[in-house]
């Protein structure tokens, strides 16, 4: 049995580059969180933490046609937030004022400090590592059909006949992973 | 670098003016700022308090999806799919065509079946010779779907956004949560809504004044000559046993149970003799073949039959 990789998120990216809107979902519902938790550690406001990661998703959905479907997906991701993160940070700190006030001077701190490379790997490694698990304490069979099924866009027909069950359980797997990747991550599939 | 210092730092319990000083002299030194990113990263990278609630993540999803939508490109095809229904049933009730409103149309030949999930997850299992239309994402405080044939519902529950079921007779049906069962073919005397489990309301001419509201195991059937709505207790189960590949007849006009077979298999009915019109047929065809079906029905009734290729002939025995 093949493990959950990121071969599979980026079987994810390539149904994502076919519009599909279920796929961007899966992505969003796993990604958004962690990648506000980052936006918000460095920009300081919420809001605008929120604004540069819609921003992000905007950017993947926009930009799916020319992303390699064998990139490093999760650092693709990772440094869209952080390049956003930084270029919003060099806007804060360069804002004209008659002395450097507290939050200018917070925006140039962390502008450097999340500009610092080796610190930055540690994030992306971390942040990789977390992805996976969400996706990984999906039950085995399930998540084996699930990936099968969603990312690697097999039919029904297809699995049972590979791993020699039949289409009811196929079918069953499939909706028991869909309802257990809904409670794992504890967020509405609304695409499906 | 002091390990005070980088707590001071990284927490934000110190008062502004000496956050300010310690901040200004950090700046100022390279080698503080790499120690502070090192530790900066390890701390976020605990993903402490991550967590992102449903509503929370959902509306956030939404913002995304408008910024997407900014540039709408609807597919010519469901245009065209909705044109061809707009003509071949007069269908009236779309609104404005934007992006949301992408149609998607599910549909099935005689014989067939199929089962489609709708967006908020509500499962629809759709009879033979069939039509569902729904739009690919819902709005925002009704789930509006248009049926044309049979279908079995099980609705999410969602008490701020009902689900519609629309007919193309004016009739619609109103549920928040629950299983149930539409009967709405053209060729069809009635339109049958049977209430499985939950609540539904089922709403005549659009009129949302006076909806009649149906209690599990009961049948609201609609005659679409006379206009009127009738309340009945049924056998629920009977109703959506054609999931099963069941048909049940329950005193069902004969000319009734003609039209279930010929959804069913590929087959064309004449009935000869006309006192047969009126006969109401009692019996279960439980996952028979149409020769098999005919069989059972000329020993359960008296009426015999002649198959000529596709053409089945019944006439009083």
């Amino acid at each position: 049995m093949r493990d959950v990789n990121f071969s599979n998120i980026n079987s994810l990216l390539s149904l994502i580059k076919n519009e599909d809107k279920f796929a961007y979902r899966v992505l969003y519902n796993v990604y958004y969180p962690k990648l506000l938790h980052i936006a918000k550690s460095y920009v300081a406001n919420k809001e605008d933490a929120e604004e540069i990661v819609q921003d992000v998703f905007v950017k993947i959905w926009h930009k799916k046609d020319a992303i390699d479907i064998n990139t490093n997906i999760n650092g693709y991701i990772y440094q869209i937030t952080r390049n956003a993160c930084i270029d919003f940070l060099r806007a804060a700190k360069n804002r004209l004022s008659l002395e450097g006030n507290i939050e200018q001077l917070e925006a140039a701190l962390n502008f450097h400090v999340l500009s610092d490379d080796s610190a930055s790997n540690i994030l992306e490694e971390e942040l990789k590592l977390q992805i996976l698990n969400a996706i990984d304490s999906l039950p085995d069979k399930c998540k084996h059909i699930f990936i099968k099924s969603r990312m690697e866009g097999l039919k029904n027909v297809e699995i049972s006949e590979e791993l020699k069950i039949s289409k009811k359980t196929v079918e069953g797997h499939i909706s028991k992973a869909i309802k257990h990747l809904r409670i794992h991550l504890k967020h509405y599939f609304f695409f499906f | 670098m002091q390990k005070k210092e980088i707590k001071d730092l990284l927490g934000d319990k110190m008062d502004s003016e000496g956050r300010k000083q310690l901040v200004k002299q950090v700046l100022n030194d390279p080698e503080r700022i790499k120690e502070l990113a090192i530790e900066k990263a390890k701390q976020v990278s605990k993903f402490e308090n991550s967590m992102v609630s449903e509503p929370e993540l959902d509306s956030q999803f939404k913002k995304v999806l408008r910024r997407i939508g900014r540039k709408p490109r609807i597919k010519y095809a469901s245009v065209a799919a909705v044109v061809v229904l707009f003509l071949s049933f007069g269908l009236y009730y779309f609104n404005t065509l934007s992006i949301n409103s992408q149609l998607v149309q599910v549909t099935t030949a005689i014989g067939g079946k199929e089962q489609v999930v709708l967006p908020d997850g509500t499962k629809v299992l759709l009879n033979a010779n069939s039509e569902i239309q729904y739009p690919k994402v819902f709005k925002d405080d009704i789930r509006e779907v248009t049926l044309i044939g049979e279908a079995l519902f099980e609705v999410v529950r969602n008490e701020h956004k009902p689900l519609v079921v629309k007919t193309y007779n004016g009739l619609a049906v109103r549920v928040l949560g629950t299983v149930f069962n539409v009967k709405s073919y053209p060729d069809d005397k009635e339109v049958q809504t049977t209430l499985v489990s939950g609540k539904v309301e089922v709403i005549k001419d659009n009129n949302s004044k006076a909806p009649i509201v149906l209690k599990p195991f009961q049948q609201a059937a609609y005659n679409k000559k006379d206009k009127k709505l009738i309340v009945d207790t049924v056998n629920a189960l009977d109703a959506i046993s054609w999931k099963d590949n069941k048909l049940i007849f329950n005193e069902t006009p004969l000319e009734q149970v003609v039209q279930d077979l010929q959804r069913k298999y590929n087959v064309t009915f004449k009935i000869i003799s006309k006192e047969l019109l009126d006969y109401k047929y009692s019996g279960t065809f439980d996952n028979l073949t149409i020769k098999e079906c005919m069989r059972l029905l000329k020993v359960s009734s008296p009426i015999d039959y002649t198959i000529t290729n596709n053409i089945i002939t019944l006439k009083q025995e």
